[in-house]
């Protein structure tokens, strides 16, 4: 148990969003009755015995916290997280928040069409996910069939812990929703259309509007018809965002803008996330997943073949190497298994799959003059997923 | 069960369209008037000669031409007209098919029914809209001959109270086709081939109550018709209320807005 932490708040609701040193996502609803761990790092102890470090993603509902936020645990709980007597009693208790998504088994049939195959994943609250994958993988089919637009041949989904099928009302209240090739009703001028769909969710959006078409510079008193497909994507991106929904599900939604406009869309979902709500980014661009996402799902021939943090995705994805020794003759006779590749005089440059502390640690060994490790690139880790396939076909 | 934004969308949007039907039907049922006026008994004379037109007013419009025919029999025929048929049946059929087929085809069925609304909700504020532009094209026949009868100088009284029946099973009758409309609307992806698929029911069944009275075989089947049910000139010269046929017809829009409702609600809703 560490001492009183700095900069303590008094009472306040505040979601925790935490992950593991295994990547593993989890999410904790907390009630701070007396303090506030403030921007220092501070031990957690609850009554197991496994040890986990914990990272704190996301503290809602604070005025007196920014910036990330450091929890080291020295124990965790297997089914769930309930602290109790955490700097002097400060959390009474904490529960895991249900996931925001939670698709299990899916299956999609379209004639004899196997669309989605046992598509199984959940999302956690407050998170930006990339939903990543080729042209026709299933990411939009999934995302069709969390919007109640079909039904799953089998399997389920739920969304706020609500069945998509049977309560998608209630879901879609807390939805802001892009989809990929977005139509609008042409006649209509931006404001219009915007005025329309708010007053159908019975929700007055006006200032939102208003800051929204500010930020991306849109003029909404045009008819959409003479709009170009950028302006469109810019007002689908408005109606998505107008009503601050807690769950964002936006299908390719840069496709169209030019990359001015989208890195302030970036700055506009990183702000939605830091407020505590939640995007689901489809997307075939990795680049830009990787730039923007905490965590991604890797959809291929409708089947998810990976999820992740994107920053423990990355250390599994291979380096680029170089490593130039003191001489031809000091280069070992055998070198490493994951270490792969070509010399060239007393120069050896290739791949390493593995951890990059193992790889440190066998240069130092050696008689080097220098070395070059080259940040992990999810593209190439993107690309195995891909041969993978190819090579078991 | 009604989102008023959605019901007013449809209104803005059905207006003009239905106004100018109700516009085209009042104005030609004047010009029917008038026309009725001028050169009905030469027509009822010229028909009493030909065994074949006598048939073709019996079927068509209930009228025998070699007994005698009132004015305001004659008027009740512009209720049957193809134009006023045409006039009405066209607006049934954009206004029912422009909100469901109509939106999933453009791909704006993507933004609405992602909403928090229910389908039930969307589909009942749409069908709202056609129940009213139903209303007043059933009537603007009335309002026609009525206006007609203020401007032209009629022989006899036209009895304006008369021709409400026939209205009420006109209005019976547009809701009958609408609901045919919406089923089909219902089932499929384009509008298009919604359009050609109930412009084909009801022009069958309407040529299959013209041509039943001169093809025997086809008696059996003039219940498919949905001009069986509607019989304006009988309903003026009887001026009883026809409670079988209007039954029936309510009994058809019942059922097939019900079905078209149980669609849409299960459906699943392709990329445009």
């Amino acid at each position: 148990m560490l001492g009183e932490p700095q900069g303590a708040s008094r009472g306040f609701l505040a979601n925790l969003k935490l992950i593991d040193n295994c990547g593993h996502r989890r999410a904790a609803t907390c009630r701070f009755q007396a303090r506030l761990f403030g921007r220092a790092t501070y031990q957690l102890q609850s009554g197991h015995n496994s040890s986990s470090d914990w990272g704190v993603h996301r503290v809602a509902n604070s005025s007196s916290l920014s910036g990330p936020h450091q929890l080291r645990s020295s124990t965790s709980n297997e089914t769930g997280l309930v602290f109790t007597n955490f700097f002097d009693s400060a959390i009474q208790g904490a529960t895991l928040a249900a996931p925001i998504i939670h698709c299990r088994n899916l299956q999609k049939w379209y004639a004899q069409y196997h669309v989605l195959r046992d598509v199984d994943f959940q999302i956690e609250p407050g998170q930006l996910t990339g939903f990543l994958g080729p042209n026709g993988a299933g990411k939009t089919t999934t995302i069709r069939i969390l919007l109640g637009l079909l039904k799953p041949t089998s399997g389920s989904t739920t969304i706020f812990g609500k069945s998509c099928q049977t309560d998608g009302k209630t879901i879609r209240a807390e939805i802001g929703y892009l989809p990929g090739e977005i139509q609008f009703y042409t006649n209509l001028t931006g404001r219009r259309t915007l005025r329309y769909l708010a007053r159908v969710r019975r929700r007055d959006c006006t200032d939102e509007i208003d800051r929204l078409a500010e930020v991306l510079e849109l003029d909404l008193d045009k008819t959409v018809r003479k709009y170009s497909t950028g302006m469109r994507q810019k007002l689908g991106l408005i109606q998505a965002l107008m009503h601050k929904p807690q769950l964002l599900i936006l299908d390719e939604p840069t496709s169209a803008l030019d990359p001015l406009v989208r890195a302030i869309v970036f700055d506009e979902l990183r702000n939605v996330v830091r407020e505590g709500r939640s995007v689901l980014f489809s997307s075939h661009s990795l680049s830009e997943v990787e730039e923007l996402c905490d965590e991604i799902i890797i959809v291929r021939s409708g089947k998810i073949v990976e999820q992740q943090q994107i920053s423990h995705l990355k250390s599994k994805a291979l380096r680029r190497v170089k490593v130039v020794f003191a001489s031809t003759a000091a280069i070992p006779a055998s070198l490493p298994a994951s270490l792969h590749v070509r010399a060239n005089d007393n120069t050896l440059v290739g791949t390493w799959t593995g951890k990059t502390a193992d790889l440190v640690a066998w240069l130092a060994t050696q008689k080097i003059d220098d070395a070059t490790i080259e940040a992990p690139d999810l593209g190439d880790l993107f690309l195995t997923y891909y041969r993978d396939e190819e090579s078991s076909q | 069960m009604i989102n008023r934004a959605i019901f007013r969308k449809t209104l803005d949007d059905s207006a003009s369209l239905t106004v100018a039907a109700a516009v085209g039907i009042i104005g030609f049922v004047i010009l029917f008037v008038w026309a009725m006026l001028n050169l009905g008994d030469e027509v009822l004379n010229f028909a009493s000669r030909f065994a074949f037109l006598r048939k073709v007013f019996e079927a068509g419009f209930g009228i025998k031409v070699d007994g005698e025919v009132s004015i305001n029999i004659l008027f009740a025929v512009s209720f049957t007209h193809a134009v006023v048929l045409a006039l009405s049946w066209a607006v049934m059929i954009a206004i029912t098919t422009r909100v469901t087929v109509g939106e999933i085809e453009k791909g704006t069925a993507d933004l609405l029914l992602t909403l928090p609304i229910s389908r039930s909700e969307v589909y009942v504020s749409t069908s709202l809209v056609w129940i009213l532009a139903a209303i007043l094209l059933a009537f603007c026949p009335v309002i026609g001959v009525w206006i007609g009868s203020l401007i032209f100088k009629t022989p006899e009284v036209v009895e304006i109270a008369r021709y409400f029946k026939p209205a009420v099973n006109f209005l019976c009758l547009l809701l009958a086709v609408g609901g045919i409309s919406s089923l089909v609307a219902c089932s499929l992806n384009s509008r298009g081939p919604a359009i050609a698929i109930v412009v084909g029911i009801v022009l069958l069944s309407s040529v299959l109550n013209f041509v039943e009275p001169f093809i025997e075989s086809l008696k059996p089947l003039r219940f498919f018709g949905l001009l069986n049910y509607f019989r304006p000139v009988d309903v003026v010269r009887a001026n009883t209320w026809p409670l079988t046929s209007m039954s029936i017809l309510l009994l058809l829009f019942l059922t097939c807005w019900l079905l078209g409702l149980l669609i849409f609600r299960r459906r699943e809703i392709p990329t445009a």
